[in-house]
């Protein structure tokens, strides 16, 4: 009895775990090969590379008890400064990484304003957001950034031992963060900072360079998310990535993450992005119409904090309340 | 008949029994102590009376009559008010809409009457003596201030019978004599005064009657005559605690590990110069508001200095920093635990290893989980923290006194050469305050020049070689601490002013 509810109420990763599973093999039985064909299971994970990318970014930057709303904007900008390098003939190496570095570059200036400025990070990222957006439309007036060369497209629509490369790419980004954050000192000083600011300081921390490091990591994933979109769709746009911030809030949320920081999991994140693309497509599979997904997820979200407040209620029953 | 009695009260979280079977007479006019270590059940059992937690056995009952109460509301209704050991202070509102929160006197259409508010506060604030202005915001004024607001919102609402839970902790000693002052004069009026301290001395000063505490229990209730630190302890811990202090430094060395020089900065502390040797425990005694941590936090570097010197073994240095102190060998334990000294939602060998990072990384930044466990395992052994496998648990849902130890583990793994200790024992019961004195002094034999911030005189003269005077933000004297008393500490604090009069 005791073990059963640490394996499913105590654990946010098992109980996201179960659910997917729980989900995947009623569907099969459901739907059949309908569900589990190849095509259906690459149209669920596509879309999430960006979600994933993003979203762990995103987790850093709740951990440190803070907030990034421009990740959405600084994807598109990033786009069209690659796409729009590609056109004008330069290398794709190049392009690739001053897109990549464009992205870091914006989100460690976030990060400066927040840790130096003592800017709200609420703020100070709608600020960065707004910029990066209006730049967006300067710079193509809302028009297509087309005529990419192939081996650019390449990039967003290769494959690697068969699975799509921007699939490859993020679960590996993301499973490189995950382990990294448990033992790579940097990273782990983000729980610290995010835990206690005042006493992280005091213990000798560098809580600014921490948090300047974590929201460039999710300016940088917001890059890398940036140049697998456009190659994917072959073109960069103004409009791209629109209300992104907020799906990667929700992912990281239903993940675990605790918005007042200290606390979070990537494992915890990816998971919870796969689940709203799972319940996505249930109900598409359903004949539910795709104008429902936005709906979707903000129901996860509602039930995902609703399931917290129950858990810490039944906790402060069984101990001193 | 007494006014209030509680009859074999138990109740139990989970399979944890908190109390079992205890019953208590309190009459009005008295003055009723609680004494108990923590997590004898003092807290739980004051809950219950205040209506925040419903017993599972056992009544309560009020003049007679048996009362049921569900709601802290309805205790309140019955005119039993608990002031709680922390604060529940809206710091961005005046000191006066704090007294009357959610009971603000209103004019017609439910406008907050701001006139009568204010004046209202006022009176509550001169009942008791307090020099609060009534149009302070509440979160600049000291914690001592914060709690005589606090006080009076339980007193504004006229009850019967007052709990004060640790009132006096975080009490500069003119505010405790307040305080007294005015508990007397509450029991004068009739009113049961229900209070609980950790300090024995404070106790049998003022107290008509003291119940004590042990594991959920009542081990007895003293009268007046009967009160002797001695008795007590033993009913608390169900032994004699013969040291209550370690014995002081065997050899002094005199040799400087830490000398300031002019330090001073603006509206804090000024012109301030003493040494902190190796191999001894200097205290540095000063009320609540004299200086001392800002003095610390300025020698460590989280705080800037305006002007002065700093040598560390006779080389200048001005620590930019707490992470440059730290790599020189310099620690601070804070006081106030859990806002600036640990990482609560955390594990315990998170918080351990907190301060240290650097040291127990291997293949250049990666942590050394391993090592972090050893160094952990380590600590909870040597600082006795309970339970003794707790290195995966959260601080948090460990007491009071071993959070402190974790505290303490945590600045020990970062091997100090001069340790500042903060009021290393508020908040914390007899036995490991004198597990932490003893700790202390292990330390400075072993070496480590100990600088040790209290308030609390007993703890100075208990555990110092060398006492700090501090008041007003000046440095008022510095005495060896050979056959000192109480008296001489307090004079010297307040020199100047007795040399005016």
């Amino acid at each position: 009895m005791k073990k059963e509810r640490r394996l499913t109420i105590g654990n946010r990763e098992g109980t996201l775990l179960i659910t997917i599973l729980v989900i995947f093999v009623l569907m099969c039985l459901a739907k059949g090969s309908l569900f589990y064909a190849r095509s259906n299971i690459e149209a669920i994970f596509s879309n999430l590379a960006y979600d994933l990318l993003l979203a762990c970014g995103m987790t850093f930057v709740i951990i440190l008890g803070g907030v990034d709303l421009s990740v959405g904007a600084v994807l598109a900008l990033t786009g069209i400064i690659c796409t729009l390098m590609i056109q004008q003939g330069a290398g794709t190496a190049l392009a690739v990484l001053s897109g990549i570095l464009f992205g870091a570059a914006v989100g460690m200036l976030n990060g400066i304003l927040v840790a130096k400025a003592n800017v709200a990070p609420f703020v100070a990222t709608l600020g960065s957001q707004s910029i990066c957006r209006g730049v967006c439309y300067v710079l193509t007036s809302g028009y297509f950034v087309a005529g990419l060369s192939e081996e650019y497209t390449a990039i967003g629509r290769g494959t690697f031992l068969g699975i799509p490369n921007r699939i490859f790419i993020s679960i590996l980004i993301m499973m490189v963060l995950a382990l990294l954050s448990k033992s790579f000192r940097p990273l782990k000083n983000m729980f610290y900072v995010g835990g206690n600011t005042k006493a992280a300081f005091i213990s000798g921390i560098p809580s600014g360079m921490t948090t300047i490091l974590g929201y460039g990591i999710s300016g940088l994933m917001a890059g890398i998310a940036a140049v697998l979109m456009t190659s994917s769709l072959g073109m960069g746009h103004a409009g791209y990535g629109i209300s992104f911030e907020m799906k990667a809030i929700s992912a990281a949320v239903i993940g675990g993450a605790n918005m007042h920081g200290g606390s979070g999991s990537f494992l915890g994140t990816a998971l919870g992005v796969i689940l709203v693309a799972l319940v996505n497509n249930v109900f598409i599979m359903f004949n539910g119409s795709p104008n429902w997904s936005s709906a979707i997820s903000g129901v996860m979200l509602l039930l995902a904090v609703g399931f917290d407040v129950v858990r810490d209620r039944i906790r402060q029953k069984g101990r001193h309340g | 008949m007494s006014y209030l009695k509680i009859e074999h009260i138990t109740k139990s979280f989970g399979n944890n029994n908190v109390l079992t079977d205890i019953s208590i007479d309190f009459e009005k006019g008295e003055i009723h102590s609680l004494i108990g270590e923590n997590g004898a059940g003092k807290s739980t059992l004051m809950k219950i009376i205040g209506g925040i937690y419903q017993p599972d056995g056992g009544q309560i009952l009020i003049d007679g009559n048996p009362v049921r109460m569900h709601d802290p509301i309805e205790a309140c209704e019955l005119g039993i008010g608990i002031v709680h050991q922390e604060l529940s202070i809206a710091g961005n509102m005046t000191a006066a809409q704090n007294v009357f929160v959610n009971n603000e006197p209103v004019k017609w259409l439910g406008f907050i009457d701001w006139k009568k508010l204010y004046a209202d506060a006022a009176a509550e604030f001169e009942k008791i003596g307090a020099a609060i202005d009534p149009r302070a915001i509440a979160g600049t004024l000291s914690v001592g201030m914060q709690q005589m607001i606090e006080i009076s919102k339980v007193l504004s609402k006229d009850v019967n019978v007052l709990i004060l839970d640790e009132p006096t902790s975080a009490l500069s000693d003119n505010e405790i004599e307040n305080l007294f002052r005015i508990l007397l004069e509450l029991k004068k009026r009739g009113k049961l005064i229900i209070f609980i301290s950790h300090k024995l001395n404070e106790i049998i000063r003022i107290s008509d009657k003291v119940s004590v505490l042990r594991d959920g229990t009542c081990t007895g209730t003293l009268d007046k005559e009967h009160m002797e630190v001695r008795t007590i302890i033993r009913m608390m811990v169900g032994r004699n605690i013969d040291e209550l202090y370690p014995p002081k430094a065997k050899s002094r060395s005199h040799e400087k590990a830490l000398s300031v020089e002019h330090i001073s900065r603006k509206g804090k502390f000024s012109d301030l110069s003493f040494d902190v040797c190796y191999g001894e425990i200097t205290g540095m005694f000063g009320l609540v508001g004299a200086g001392r941590t800002e003095c610390a936090l300025s020698v460590f570097g989280a705080d800037k200095m305006d002007e002065g010197l700093v040598y560390l073994e006779g080389k200048p240095v001005r620590f930019k920093n707490p992470a440059q102190a730290i790599r020189e060998g310099v620690c601070y334990l804070s006081e106030d635990r859990k806002a600036v000294g640990l990482f609560v939602d955390m594990t315990v060998k998170e918080n351990t290893v907190a301060a240290c990072l650097k040291s127990i990384c291997k293949y250049g930044q990666f942590l050394d989980e391993g090592r972090a466990g050893e160094i952990t395992e380590n600590y909870i052994k040597e600082l006795d923290i309970h339970p003794d496998r707790c290195a995966e648990y959260k601080v948090m849902n460990l007491s009071g006194g071993n959070q402190q130890k974790v505290l303490f583990a945590k600045w020990l793994s970062a091997d100090p050469r001069i340790l500042i200790v903060d009021e290393p024992t508020r908040g914390v019961d007899v036995g490991a305050k004198a597990m932490i004195h003893h700790i202390l002094r292990k330390l400075a034999d072993a070496g480590m020049a100990v600088w040790m911030i209290s308030s609390e005189l007993p703890e100075i003269l208990g555990v110092s070689d060398r006492v700090i005077v501090m008041h007003e933000g000046r440095c008022k004297a510095i005495l060896e601490n050979k056959d000192l008393v109480e008296e001489d500490v307090m004079r010297a604090a307040f020199r100047e002013e007795e040399g005016h009069e």
